[in-house]
């Protein structure tokens, strides 16, 4: 009965190793992931913060809705500037997914640029 | 007596695998996500260095840093007094931030929240030429951490 215990508990203790390792796994790709879109999301911010002036945005020929190919992947993204006295530039609803939030500047006024990233499905 | 000890052995010995390989995995997987973090606060710090550095009051002509200068050697008073909320509005969700423009031994710092031990730092000289020195070239510094 004790060695029957013994390789029991060693068995479960393999088991739980073996879930426990599939879970990291998918958490990790899932992290993974998330850090891809937030790369995008900071990809996108700078494409519109470096422009002639660094951190002046610059609006023209810069879509604030689209799609990012990223290799075969596709994201979708949104772009919202908020100025300092709150008046806002871009979509009405942003959607939800992973946000970049960073300080820019519209000609002279403080303005705050996010940027919103999901995965097409 | 050296069954009983194997069998002890062998429990420990599992149960230190698990626990170790638990905490090993605990912290590789959030990696890329931090990483990704940093390099997003990272680019906060560049673009929170380079709004100040281009920053214009609309009345008039001179740059946030030439402004401070002024200040800092005497050639003109006040301004930008409602600074600290507008960083505030910059940096929300941030933990700490401190903007610093120093010249020779003077300086001009305005910190807000409390220090943190991670933080990044955007930093460089300037060439400004504030109004009233004849013309002369002075050199400053301006540092911005946030963390």
């Amino acid at each position: 009965l004790k060695e029957f215990l013994l390789g029991l508990f060693v068995f479960l203790s393999l088991v739980s190793f073996l879930v426990l390792v599939a879970a990291a796994y998918r958490t990790y790709r899932k992290s993974l992931e998330y850090a891809k879109m937030t790369d995008i999301a900071c990809t996108l911010a700078t494409q519109f913060c470096f422009g002639r002036t660094p951190a002046v945005l610059t609006l023209e020929n810069q879509p604030l809705e689209g799609v990012y190919s990223f290799g075969r992947e596709n994201f979708r993204f949104q772009a919202k500037i908020t100025m300092f006295d709150g008046t806002e530039i871009g979509p009405g609803i942003m959607h939800k997914g992973v946000e970049v939030e960073v300080p820019a500047l519209v000609e002279e006024v403080p303005a705050k640029l996010k940027v919103v990233v999901w995965k097409e499905d | 007596v050296e069954r009983g000890l194997a069998d002890i052995l062998t429990l420990g010995f599992v149960f230190i695998t698990l626990v170790c390989s638990a905490t090993l995995l605990l912290l590789w997987v959030d990696f890329p996500l931090r990483s990704a973090r940093e390099r997003q606060k990272q680019l906060q710090c560049e673009l929170l260095y380079f709004a100040l550095l281009n920053w214009r009051s609309k009345n008039s002509n001179t740059t946030f840093p030439q402004h401070v200068l002024e200040n800092l050697l005497g050639l003109r008073e006040g301004g930008w007094e409602n600074f600290a909320e507008i960083l505030r509005f910059w940096i929300s969700g941030e933990k700490w931030v401190r903007v610093e423009v120093s010249v020779e031994n003077r300086s001009w710092v305005v910190t807000l929240g409390n220090r943190v031990d991670r933080f990044y730092r955007s930093q460089g000289m300037l060439s400004l030429l504030p109004a009233g020195t004849g013309g002369s070239m002075i050199r400053a510094r301006m540092e911005v951490n946030l963390g």
